[in-house]
């Protein structure tokens, strides 16, 4: 007997049959997909994100820089930390000049927390440094924030809680 | 060994982390992790896109490429109010819509009229008989309404809920069921040779 809609009409013989069709087509896997996959994602990922401008320093003058640009590669600057797992990252501007960032973390359990923000914010700020340049008024550590929004039992690079 | 329930139930909320994972670091302009959730997601993507759209394999490319497009741009704005593979098929469905008005309707009757043989089928073996067995599906899923296939394709192929195929159709569980009844045995009468 089945709760299933429609299942009330159908023989045993009839659900085991489209019970079989329905696993041979969900094991299925279409060869153009293995074909396109690759190029369909790269010209996803070639599309730009709408997001603000932000004014770098170079030597020649000012460029412009997108937050999404910064976020993103704030976001790989945390990588080498195996205690956390970067879940947001805020860019705070002044029109279009960079202020600080805001950098919200999930956090092994047991890491000791000071310490950890302390070479975050290190980190930030050298990246910001290389991004930005030498910009007015400078971003510093006391303008990089760390936010613990989370702290996780197992590798928080596995466990991120929603 | 089989698994168990729970083991499975497990395994389903391991996969959902590993998604929400890949969509924040995605959000966060991680290219990999992009690259890694259509991998996750994909095959699935394109065999609901290729049915959708009646087997037409470059229009199916096109409505995931504006699928893929609009998920990575708004990522960043990705809530997490649907799991991650119900928000990408709603993309994927709204794409496949798309493209089938573009295209116009096939008119097709609710009532399906004629089985499809069984006895085309080539060798006896089991891998001959599954291929057999999808194709003759593929003719009988080409022939449902849209909204019967998609609800079978959505429950039936890739498991997901009523609650999850309703918020992808953007319809209600009431209809959903109704769709999925009708689809039920109108596909076991187009596959009655099959049995």
């Amino acid at each position: 007997m089945t709760s299933e809609p429609g299942g009330d009409l159908l023989d045993p013989e009839g659900r085991a049959m489209l019970r079989s069709a329905a696993s041979a087509l969900s094991t299925h896997v279409d060869e153009r997909w293995v074909e396109v996959a690759d190029a369909l994602v790269s010209r996803a990922l070639t599309t730009s994100r709408p997001s603000p401008p932000v004014r770098a320093s170079a030597t020649s003058g000012s460029v412009l820089v997108t937050e999404q640009v910064l976020v993103s590669h704030l976001r790989a600057s945390m990588d080498p930390f195996p205690e956390c797992e970067t879940v947001a990252i805020t860019i705070e501007t002044d029109g279009d000049s960079c202020t600080g960032a805001v950098i919200a973390l999930a956090v092994r359990f047991g890491t000791e927390l000071i310490p950890l923000a302390d070479r975050v914010r290190a980190v930030v700020e050298d990246q910001l440094g290389r991004l930005l340049g030498p910009v007015v008024p400078p971003v510093t550590v006391s303008s990089v924030h760390v936010h613990v929004d989370d702290v996780t039992r197992g590798d928080p690079k596995l466990d991120v809680h929603d | 060994m089989l698994a168990t329930s729970s083991e499975a139930r497990g395994g389903e909320q391991l996969s959902l982390r590993a998604d929400a994972l890949l969509a924040r670091r995605s959000a966060l302009g991680d290219r990999q992790a992009f690259a890694e959730l259509v991998q996750r997601h994909g095959a699935a993507l394109y065999r609901y896109s290729v049915r959708m759209l009646g087997g037409a394999h470059h229009a199916a490319e096109d409505a995931l490429q504006e699928a893929l497009t609009k998920a990575w741009l708004h990522l960043p704005s990705f809530r997490g109010e649907a799991s991650v593979k119900t928000w990408l098929f709603r993309l994927v469905a709204n794409e496949c819509l798309t493209m089938r008005r573009r295209r116009g309707p096939t008119a097709v009757d609710d009532k399906v009229l004629v089985s499809i043989p069984a006895d085309a089928r080539s060798e006896p073996d089991t891998m001959s008989l599954a291929t057999d067995l999808r194709d003759a599906l593929d003719v009988a899923l080409g022939e449902l309404p849209w909204r019967q296939r998609a609800s079978w394709m959505l429950r039936e192929v890739e498991g997901l809920s009523y609650e999850e195929i309703a918020e992808i159709l953007g319809t209600s569980v009431a209809v959903v069921r109704g769709q999925l009844h009708r689809a039920r045995a109108n596909l076991a009468f187009r596959m009655e040779d099959w049995r």
